[in-house]
């Protein structure tokens, strides 16, 4: 597979907004449609909550809220992409949220560039690239990054800081 | 047949692993009474059989160790030796060593270790107790005592050998190219024989053996003619344990013989020399010979044989006689087609007249065979792995989703006839679920046998003296809680033997006996399985313990002095208490209590801890029966579904809003008498409600639902807006992104696919936790 232009990759374009993303096709498990979504209490608001995916419990973030868009609203093209993330050095099964799926498309590493330092509205760390298609670009995620360890942190942290509840035990007397 | 033996190596790891923990056991019975020779019997056995399962597997030198294991066995067995704790503490040493070589072989690794070492060790302590000279119990010799025993009927007179023969050729059936064949190679000057092999009873890979048997036999450049049962039956494995070979060759039945008994698992092998004749000419001399020296034989051998594993052979005369004339075209026709009558009356009348000797003999001896395997074949077992479970038990979850759709669809339609079907498949679905509920029971023995030789080791350490007793191991649990207790297990018990029982010294001081003793309870209780551990040690000092803790600062002096020994002594549970090493050593117990406590709490179990200062010490586990399913009270908040644990629940009650009052900014009511706080699980759980919903929610007047739920001590009651029912759930991990949240331990799916969250109350009430 690899030539002088470097290594050649399959990719998912997906939609959030008018901007295009992009994940390895390898990371995809598969992609559904709106399902019913159970909230999780205690949770950041990216985490829109779980589904049942055949049986297992499957976490579903919102990519639009966790990137600094707004929340997605259901239309008939969105669609939830079940990765598989590793996160603390575990395969784990998560839904990303997005508005619509695009296509599936290949892409030598030779046409990914590094992506800016500035100008975007996430994380340089989330993004492997941006990669080249004729005159376009679109952002490709590097989606281990995207729901890394301390992405996680930030679950347990709104968590933690939730509303504060009255200490029952002063009152069992 | 050419077999891959790496199909077998599943096998292989499941088959050594039970011979070991077989081996173990008995081990541990024969250190108890050194009489016991059914234990040595059963060490040798499980070592024996390893040793062939390794042998076939190639892995030599669990093989080779096994084999010099056997050598002071069969001594022990043979009361060569007398069984001494230097001969018991070599052979675990072996054991030990066999096991590290087996996770070799299954492991592919290599751990260096030395093996001839313990050989010689081995081959000392054989030698050192038994001055009577070398007695070399090799199994090859073994089994040939054995082959001569089973051919030695054959060698009483020329009369009996003949009918033997003819019996053993009866269902040898050999066509006209084979019989060319046979004539062919005689004139040639080559040998036939007739090999009868027969395999170990509890033999694990027939097929592998007999492969390695046409190996060898092609090795000596034997021609393999015909085989009973044929070659295709052979390879998947249709025998009982034994088969027939007719060979050509220049081989010499001894030299087959021998180099066939080298492989192991083959308990015996009988090589008998033919010529062509003897195919089709038996049946007119069994005619010919004289009836009374014909018939006993005759009438001695048959009952043994449908006893013994081939009972091909017990139909097989009347099967092949009528094909024998047919085949056998040129010689005695006549006869042959005369023989069949008169033996068959024969068994019924002849064994009382001259059976004589023979037939009590053989009878008593395989019936007991044919009862063991018996009982083998009612215990089987099927090793499945967990995850297959798991996915079995998601596709009953899916099945039972699927049927309530069904039944809203037949609901929506009036389609009679399909309801009918479903309230079948309702009962089909819900038996399959309890059955697979079922399949993942295991005995807690799986966790407590591996006890008696760590506490053995332990004490034999710390020169103590300690016995230790179990008590209910058949008590089933998940098998997923059983995976995860053998840990904190361990712990109780190091603790116990390391820091509970005093030396035997100590203990006669105290007016105690020498030996202590730790006993090991499991019982069901309910929905739940208590396991206790109990000493007969000194105990946990409250004064000690009290005074760690205002060292270490836990707790203050004063506040120490407020609390019951009962309450001090569960410091011990505190992270943070019982890290140091000098703790340990003071108080008695306490190393790593904290991790034990917070193991089982993560299991949702309960540990607690009962303790008299010089008479011992009690610790009770309280587990769940299962981790994977619990009866729960599905509740409904807003448009939110939640689970709680029934464990938790004590009552449901309604309550108007006047029963409601508030104090110091809580919300209370009264329960009996006593004071309920009131926690709004609208509120702390964040459900999304809207103005509408809040205007309905206050202007609830009657009938507000409320959970009592508590934990420990403490008790709260939980307002819900609907009470749904009782349920049993499956639970789910919400996996490492989500797992962790406070007041969430899971979720479940409901019977429509949707999913509801279960809540974990216990943290509700923990101190200091805002949620």
């Amino acid at each position: 597979m690899s030539n002088e232009s470097g290594t050649i990759n399959q990719y998912l374009a997906f939609k959030l907004g008018e901007e295009v993303y992009a994940v390895e096709v390898g990371k995809v498990r598969e992609i559904l449609d709106f399902p019913p979504i159970t909230k999780v209490p205690r949770t950041p608001d990216f985490m829109r909550g779980v589904i049942n995916l055949r049986g297992s419990v499957v976490p579903v973030v919102d990519m639009r809220l966790k990137f600094g868009m707004s929340r997605t609203e259901k239309s008939v093209n969105t669609c939830i992409i079940v990765v598989e993330a590793m996160v603390e050095s575990e395969i784990t099964t998560i839904g990303a949220l997005a508005d619509s799926v695009q296509e599936v498309f290949e892409l030598s590493d030779a046409n990914i560039e590094p992506p800016p330092k500035i100008g975007t509205r996430l994380k340089v760390e989330f993004l492997k690239g941006m990669g080249k298609i004729g005159e376009s670009f679109l952002m490709i995620l590097d989606i281990d990054k995207v729901f890394s360890s301390t992405e996680i942190l930030m679950v347990k942290d709104a968590a933690a800081t939730g509303q504060h509840l009255v200490e029952p035990d002063n009152y069992t007397d | 047949m050419d077999i891959d033996l790496s199909q077998y190596m599943g096998m292989y790891v499941d088959g050594s692993r039970e011979n070991l923990d077989l081996m173990d056991k008995y081990l541990l019975a024969l250190e108890q009474d050194p009489s016991n020779v059914e234990a040595v019997g059963e060490i040798f056995r499980a070592a024996h059989t390893l040793k062939g399962m390794s042998a076939t597997m190639g892995f030599e030198k669990v093989a080779h160790l096994t084999h010099e294991m056997e050598n002071i066995l069969d001594k022990l067995r043979n009361h060569q030796i007398q069984v001494t704790s230097d001969i018991i503490d070599v052979v675990f040493e072996t054991f030990d060593i066999l096991r590290i070589l087996v996770n070799d072989s299954i492991e592919a690794t290599d751990s260096n270790v030395d093996i001839e070492g313990i050989v010689q060790k081995l081959d000392d302590a054989a030698k050192g107790k038994s001055s009577s000279a070398k007695i070399e119990a090799k199994p090859i010799e073994k089994a040939t005592e054995s082959g001569i025993a089973h051919s030695a009927p054959a060698a009483e007179s020329k009369a009996d050998q003949a009918s033997q023969l003819a019996l053993e050729l009866a269902d040898i059936s050999i066509n006209e190219f084979e019989t060319q064949v046979l004539q062919e190679a005689q004139q040639q000057g080559s040998k036939i024989h007739l090999m009868i092999v027969t395999l170990v009873p509890d033999c694990l890979l027939k097929a592998p053996r007999a492969f390695m048997v046409t190996r060898s036999l092609e090795e000596m450049a034997c021609d393999i003619i015909k085989t009973v049962p044929d070659t295709k039956d052979i390879e998947e494995e249709k025998f009982d344990l034994s088969f027939k070979m007719v060979l050509i060759g220049q081989t010499r039945a001894e030299e087959i013989k021998y180099s066939i008994e080298s492989i192991s698992e083959i308990e015996s092998v009988k090589i008998t020399e033919l010529k062509p004749e003897d195919f089709f000419s038996r049946p007119a001399e069994i005619n010919v010979a004289p009836p009374p020296p014909q018939a006993p034989p005759k009438a001695a051998e048959p009952p043994p044989k449908p006893a013994a594993p081939e009972p091909k052979q017990a139909p097989a005369p009347a099967r092949s006689a009528p094909a024998r004339p047919a085949l056998a075209p040129t010689p005695t026709p006549a006869p042959a087609a005369k023989a069949p009558p008169p033996i068959p009356p024969a068994p019924p009348t002849q064994p009382p007249a001259g059976g004589g000797g023979q037939p009590p003999k053989k009878p008593q001896a395989h019936p007991a065979n044919a009862a063991a395997s018996a009982d083998k074949r009612s215990s089987q077992t099927v090793r499945v792995d967990m995850r297959r479970l798991d996915e079995l038990m998601n596709l009953v979850g899916e099945l039972v989703i699927n049927r309530t759709r069904l039944q809203d669809i037949g609901a929506a339609h009036k389609l009679k006839d399909l309801n009918e079907t479903l309230t079948r498949v309702t009962q089909i679905s819900g038996s399959l679920q309890n059955v697979v509920m079922q399949v993942r029971m295991v005995p807690i023995e799986q966790v407590f046998d591996r006890f008696p030789r760590m506490v053995r080791d332990l004490s034999k350490k710390l020169n103590k003296k300690i016995n230790l007793v179990v008590e209910g191991k058949e008590t089933e649990m998940d098998r997923t809680v059983i995976d995860e207790i053998g840990d904190p297990m361990v712990h109780l018990i190091r603790n116990a033997v390391d820091h509970a029982i005093e030396s035997p010294e100590d203990r006669v001081a105290k007016g105690k006996s020498e030996v202590g003793t730790i006993t090991l309870i499991a019982r069901h209780e309910g929905n739940n399985v208590i396991i206790e551990v109990r000493d007969d040690g000194k105990g946990v000092d409250p004064t000690i313990i009290g005074r760690l803790a205002i060292e270490r600062g836990i707790f203050s002096a004063e506040q120490i002095s407020k609390m019951p020994p009962e309450e001090i002594i569960k410091i011990i549970f505190l992270p943070g208490f019982s890290t140091a090493k000098e703790v340990s050593d003071l108080s008695g117990r306490g190393v790593g209590m904290d991790a034990v406590k917070a193991k089982l709490e993560d299991l949702n179990g309960v540990l607690e801890i009962e303790s008299k200062v010089g008479e011992g010490t009690r610790v009770f586990i309280k587990l769940p029966l299962t981790l994977a399913i619990l009866p729960a009270l599905m509740v409904k908040v807003g448009r939110e579904m939640f689970a709680i644990p029934l464990g938790s629940v004590q009552e449901t009650m309604d309550i108007t809003k006047h029963d409601i009052n508030i104090v110091q900014h809580q919300e209370v009511t009264l329960l009996r008498g006593d004071v309920l706080p009131i926690i709004r699980l609208r509120n702390v759980l964040n459900v999304p409600t809207t103005d509408e919903e809040l205007k309905a929610i206050d202007a609830k007047e009657e009938e507000i639902s409320i959970v009592v739920c508590s934990s420990g001590e403490k008790r709260a009651g939980f307002m819900v807006d609907e009470l749904l029912g009782q349920q049993e759930i499956v639970i789910k991990s919400l996996g490492n992104l989500l797992g962790g949240i406070p007041g969430i331990m899971g979720a479940t799916m409901r019977g429509d696919g949707s999913i509801a969250l279960i809540l974990d109350i216990p943290s509700f009430f923990q101190k200091g936790q805002n949620i």
